[in-house]
C-alpha cells in the first residue's frame, strides 16, 4: 500500500486520476488552481485551461455526453460564471460520470467575496460532497463520479481553502478503467428548447428524492455517538476544529452536504440533549434542520462571517457557555509588527501603468488580478474593482452615467480573454468612447503564471496557438489601438492621454511582461547617497525593493533611500521619479534575452 | 529503525512562520516527509493565495494527532521563526512549556521574553541568516534553524532521520542542506548545554 502526503487539491487530481477520469478542464483561481495542474501530470487525462470556468464546465459536460468521465475545477465564484451551464447540466443529465469540483474562500483569502456555494447544490438541484481531508477528498472524486452516473447527474465535490491547501496523509490507488459510454443522440434529452425542459424537469426532481433517499445511507454521512448531552452536526474542517473543541460531544459529520438524510437527522436529535450546527459561513444545516421542525442552534453562537480556525470555534463556545476554557487571547503577541499586506513586485510592469494613470487624474475601474494592487498605498490608483471582466462593463456604465471626469479600464490579458471581450463588444457596438487598457504581462499572475490564450502556452506548457491581442481588438472594430511597453513610460503616458482624449471606444495595449516569467532588462539600482536628501519621492511608487536606509541626511535628519540589490530587478520607475538624479541606473544585461525580445 | 524518534507515537504541533521565499513551504515538507517516514500521522496547513514574495507565510504542523488542519493559540509546542518579526506575530500559537526557535540577529522584545517565561516557554535565537551566508546562500536559513530545533530536541525526530529526508529532498544543493543542517544542530547542542533542559526533550 503506498501513501503520499498530498494537499486536497493534489489528492484530487489523483482521485480523478484513480476514477478513470479521461478529460478535465479549469480555469485558474485560488485555491483550486493545483488541481489542473496536478491533473497535467497524468498523460492518460486529456487536461485543458479553459479561457473561463463556463467553457471549462461545458468541454466537461460535452466530454460526459460523448461517454467520457470528465471533470471540471474553479473556485467560488467560478462557479458564478459557470452557473448556467450548472443548470442546464442539471436538466440533462450526463452519459458518463461529470464531477465539478467548487472550492470556496471562508476567509477570502484571495477572493472578492466569501459566498457559501453549497446553496449552488440545492438551487440547481444536484447532490455535493464535502470533504474534511485530502484523503477523503480524493475517494470523493470517485464517489461523486459513481454517484453521477448512477443517478445520471453531475455531481458537486465542494471543498474550502483549508482543505484544498492543508496536506495530509492518502492512500494511493491504481487507475481504475472504464469502457467508453456510447453517444446516442437524444434530442430530448440533451437539447433544452422548453418543450424538452419541461419534460426533464420531473426527472429532476424525482431524482432528487432517489438521492434524498441515498444519503440516508451514504457512507460519508457518519454518526460518531459520545456523550449525549451535546450533539454536533458538521462537514469539511469544521468537523476536526469541532472535534478538537468538543472532543466528548455526539457528532453527525455530513460528508454529503446536499440532499440532507432527513431519517438520520431526526435520528440523532432525539438520541442528543442539545442539537448545534458548527457550519463555517451560512446556516446551511440549520436552517434545512430548523425546517424540520427540529430544535437546533448554529448562528446564534459561531460566527457567519469568516474562516473558522480552533481559535474562533473555542471563543464561540466559550461566549455560549459550551466549554469553560477559553482561548489564548490574540493580546499575546504584541509589539509594534509591520503588517505584509500583499503588494505589486519590485520591478512589475503594472507600476509603471497605474503611476501614469494617478499622474493624470483618472478613475480606474480595474479587474482581478495582480493589477487589482493599484488600490494599495502609496499609488491608489483604483477606483473600482468587482469581479472577472466588470471594469469594461463598469467603465461603460460610468460614462454613461454622467461621470464628472474622465475614466479608463484596466484589464489583464487572462481577464481580458475570460470576461473582457463581450464588454467591449458591447462598448464598440454601442459606441461609447470608453478607454480601456489591457496590462498584458503575458501570463495568468495572481494564480501562479498559468498559460492564457494571449501567451499561448498551454496547461502543459506546450505551444498552442497564441491570440493576438492587438489583432483582436482591431477585430472587434477599435480604430483607436496603441501597443507600448510599459518601460516606456513617456510614450505610454502620451498613449494614454491620446487615448483618453478619443471621442470612440479606444485601447491601449501596456505590456508589462511578469518579472517571473521574463528575463529582467538592467542590473539592480543603487541609491547614490550623496545625492540622496531623503525627499521619499521613490518611496511614492511602492516599491517593495526601496527601503528606509540606517543612514540619515545631514541637514534633514531624515533617512536616506536603499535599495535592496537582492530585491530589485532593474525596472528604473524609481531612476525616473528621482527629482536630484541621485539613483545610478542599473547596467544592460548583456547575457540575456531583453523582457522586451522576451514578449515578442 | 532508530530507538530515539523511530516508533515513538510522539504528538508535536509547529508553527513554521518566516516571509515569502524564505523556504518555510520546503520546510513543512522536510518535516512532514520525515514525519511520514516514521509512519506519524502529520498533517500541514500552509497560507497561498495572495501572499507574494516578501509577504508573510506561516505554516501549521500536526504530527501524529488530530487532523485538524489548523493549531489554536496556545497549544504549538514548537515555533520555528526565520524572521524576528514574524516570530512575533505568530508567538501567541506557543503553548505553555513550548520551544521557539528563532532566526534575528537582535534580542525579542523584553515585555514578550518575560511573558513568554512566565508561560514556561522557552525561546532560543540564532542568527542563522549569518551561517546560511557562511555557507554561501541565505537559501538555507530554514535548514539551519531547523538543525537549530533538533540541537535543543524540540522537534521529534532523530537527526540521521532528518538528514535522510533533506537527502532525498533536495537533489539539487545536497551538500549545502546537509551543511547547513550540521551547522544549525551543532550550534543548538551548544545553546542547549548552557541552558536547562527541555523536559522530554529526548522524547
Amino acid at each position: 500500500m503506498t501513501e503520499a502526503i498530498l494537499s486536497g487539491n493534489e489528492a484530487i487530481a489523483r482521485g480523478a486520476w484513480e476514477a478513470g477520469v479521461e478529460v478535465a478542464a479549469a480555469y485558474p483561481g485560488t485555491p483550486s488552481t493545483e488541481i489542473l495542474e496536478n491533473v497535467s501530470q497524468y498523460p492518460e487525462i486529456y487536461a485543458e485551461w479553459s479561457a473561463n470556468e463556463k467553457v471549462a464546465l461545458d468541454v466537461a459536460i460535452g466530454a460526459a455526453y460523448a461517454g467520457r468521465r470528465a471533470m471540471a475545477a474553479m473556485k467560488h465564484v467560478g462557479l458564478n460564471v459557470a452557473s448556467e451551464s450548472l443548470f442546464y447540466s442539471s436538466y440533462t443529465g450526463v452519459n458518463a460520470g461529470l464531477v465539478i469540483i467548487n472550492a470556496d474562500d471562508p476567509g477570502l483569502h484571495s477572493s472578492q467575496n466569501e459566498q457559501d456555494n453549497r446553496h449552488y447544490a440545492r438551487f440547481a438541484k444536484v447532490p455535493m460532497l464535502e470533504p474534511s481531508d485530502s484523503q477523503e477528498a480524493k475517494e470523493m472524486v470517485g464517489a461523486a463520479l459513481d454517484l453521477s452516473e448512477q443517478f445520471d447527474t453531475p455531481v458537486i465535490v465542494r471543498t474550502t481553502t483549508r482543505t484544498s491547501h492543508a496536506k495530509s496523509v492518502v492512500t494511493l490507488e491504481e487507475r481504475r478503467v472504464y469502457e467508453k459510454r456510447p453517444y446516442e443522440k437524444n434530442p430530448r434529452k440533451y437539447v433544452m428548447i422548453p418543450g424538452f425542459a419541461r419534460q426533464r424537469h420531473p426527472v429532476v426532481e424525482e431524482r432528487m428524492l432517489r438521492l434524498a433517499e441515498y444519503a440516508e445511507s451514504c457512507p460519508y454521512n457518519r454518526v460518531e455517538m459520545g456523550d449525549t448531552a451535546l450533539g454536533i452536526v458538521t462537514c469539511g474542517p469544521s468537523y476536526q476544529y469541532a472535534r478538537e473543541v468538543f472532543p466528548q460531544a455526539s457528532f453527525l459529520k455530513l460528508g454529503m452536504v446536499w440532499p440532507l438524510p432527513e431519517k438520520l437527522l431526526r435520528d440523532f436529535a432525539a438520541k442528543v440533549e442539545r442539537l448545534i450546527v458548527v457550519e463555517e459561513l451560512d446556516p446551511f444545516f440549520e436552517e434545512h434542520i430548523r425546517a424540520l421542525g427540529i430544535p437546533v442552534e448554529g448562528k446564534s453562537i459561531f460566527p457567519l462571517v469568516g474562516e473558522f480556525t480552533p481559535d474562533v470555534v473555542r471563543q464561540a463556545a466559550y461566549v455560549a457557555g459550551l466549554i469553560q476554557e477559553p482561548p489564548v487571547p490574540r493580546a499575546f503577541d504584541k509589539g509594534d509588527l509591520p503588517m505584509r499586506p500583499p503588494v505589486l513586485c519590485a520591478g512589475c510592469g503594472h507600476r509603471d501603468v497605474f503611476w501614469s494613470l494617478r499622474k493624470l487624474k483618472v478613475a480606474v475601474n480595474s479587474d482581478i488580478g495582480c493589477y487589482a494592487l493599484g488600490v494599495m498605498p502609496p499609488i491608489g490608483a483604483t477606483d473600482t474593482i468587482g469581479c472577472m471582466g466588470a471594469s469594461i462593463g463598469v467603465a461603460t456604465g460610468m460614462r454613461r452615467g454622467g461621470l464628472e471626469k474622465d475614466n479608463v479600464a484596466v484589464i489583464g490579458d487572462s481577464t481580458f480573454f475570460h470576461a473582457g471581450l463581450p464588454a467591449l463588444a458591447s462598448a464598440v457596438y454601442n459606441q461609447t468612447p470608453i478607454t480601456v487598457v489591457i496590462v498584458d504581462n503575458r501570463t495568468t499572475g495572481m494564480t501562479g503564471h498559468q498559460g492564457n490564450p494571449g501567451s499561448g502556452l498551454t496547461l502543459r506548457g506546450e505551444g498552442g496557438q497564441r491570440i493576438d491581442i492587438e489583432a483582436v481588438v482591431r477585430a472587434i472594430g477599435v480604430d483607436h489601438v496603441r501597443t507600448v511597453h510599459s518601460n516606456q513610460r513617456s510614450e505610454l503616458e502620451q498613449a494614454l492621454r491620446e487615448a483618453i482624449k478619443h471621442d470612440a471606444p479606444s485601447v491601449v495595449i501596456a505590456e508589462t511582461p511578469c518579472i517571473f516569467v521574463s528575463a529582467h532588462l538592467r542590473e539592480p539600482y543603487v541609491v547614490v547617497e550623496e545625492d540622496c536628501n531623503g525627499c521619499t519621492l521613490c518611496m511614492r511608487i511602492g516599491c517593495p525593493a526601496i527601503l528606509k536606509s540606517e543612514k540619515l541626511d545631514e541637514k534633514s535628519g531624515r533617512p536616506l533611500a536603499f535599495i535592496d540589490a537582492t530585491a530589485c530587478t532593474g525596472c528604473g520607475l524609481c531612476f525616473d521619479v528621482c527629482a536630484r538624479q541621485a539613483i545610478l541606473e542599473g547596467a544592460l544585461k548583456t547575457d540575456t534575452t531583453s523582457s522586451v525580445e522576451a514578449m515578442a | 529503525m532508530d530507538s530515539r524518534g523511530g516508533r515513538s507515537r510522539a504528538e508535536a504541533r509547529l508553527i513554521i512562520a518566516g516571509v515569502g521565499g524564505q523556504g518555510v513551504v520546503f520546510a513543512t515538507r522536510l518535516l512532514a516527509h520525515t514525519a511520514i517516514a516514521l509512519d506519524l500521522p502529520v498533517i500541514a496547513s500552509e497560507t497561498h493565495g495572495m501572499s507574494q514574495r516578501g509577504g508573510s507565510v506561516v505554516t501549521h504542523l500536526h504530527i501524529g494527532g488530530s487532523q485538524a488542519p489548523l493549531i489554536g493559540r496556545g497549544t504549538a509546542d514548537v515555533l520555528l521563526a526565520f524572521d524576528h518579526d514574524e516570530a512575533l506575530r505568530n508567538i501567541a500559537f506557543l503553548a505553555p512549556g513550548g520551544t521557539a526557535l528563532i532566526n534575528t540577529d537582535h534580542s525579542l522584545p523584553q515585555d514578550i521574553t518575560a511573558l513568554l517565561e512566565r508561560r514556561g516557554a522557552q525561546v532560543h535565537t540564532l542568527h542563522a541568516s549569518r551561517r546560511a551566508m557562511e555557507l554561501g546562500t541565505a537559501a538555507v536559513t530554514n535548514v539551519v534553524v531547523i538543525g537549530f530545533a533538533l540541537g535543543h530536541h524540540a522537534l521529534p525526530f532523530p537527526l540521521e532521520r532528518l538528514r535522510a529526508t533533506l537527502s532525498d529532498l533536495s537533489p539539487r544543493g545536497r551538500e549545502t542542506n546537509l551543511q547547513a543542517l550540521e551547522v544549525g544542530y551543532q550550534a543548538g547542542v551548544a545553546t542547549a548545554r548552557s541552558t536547562r533542559p527541555h523536559p522530554g526533550a529526548e522524547g
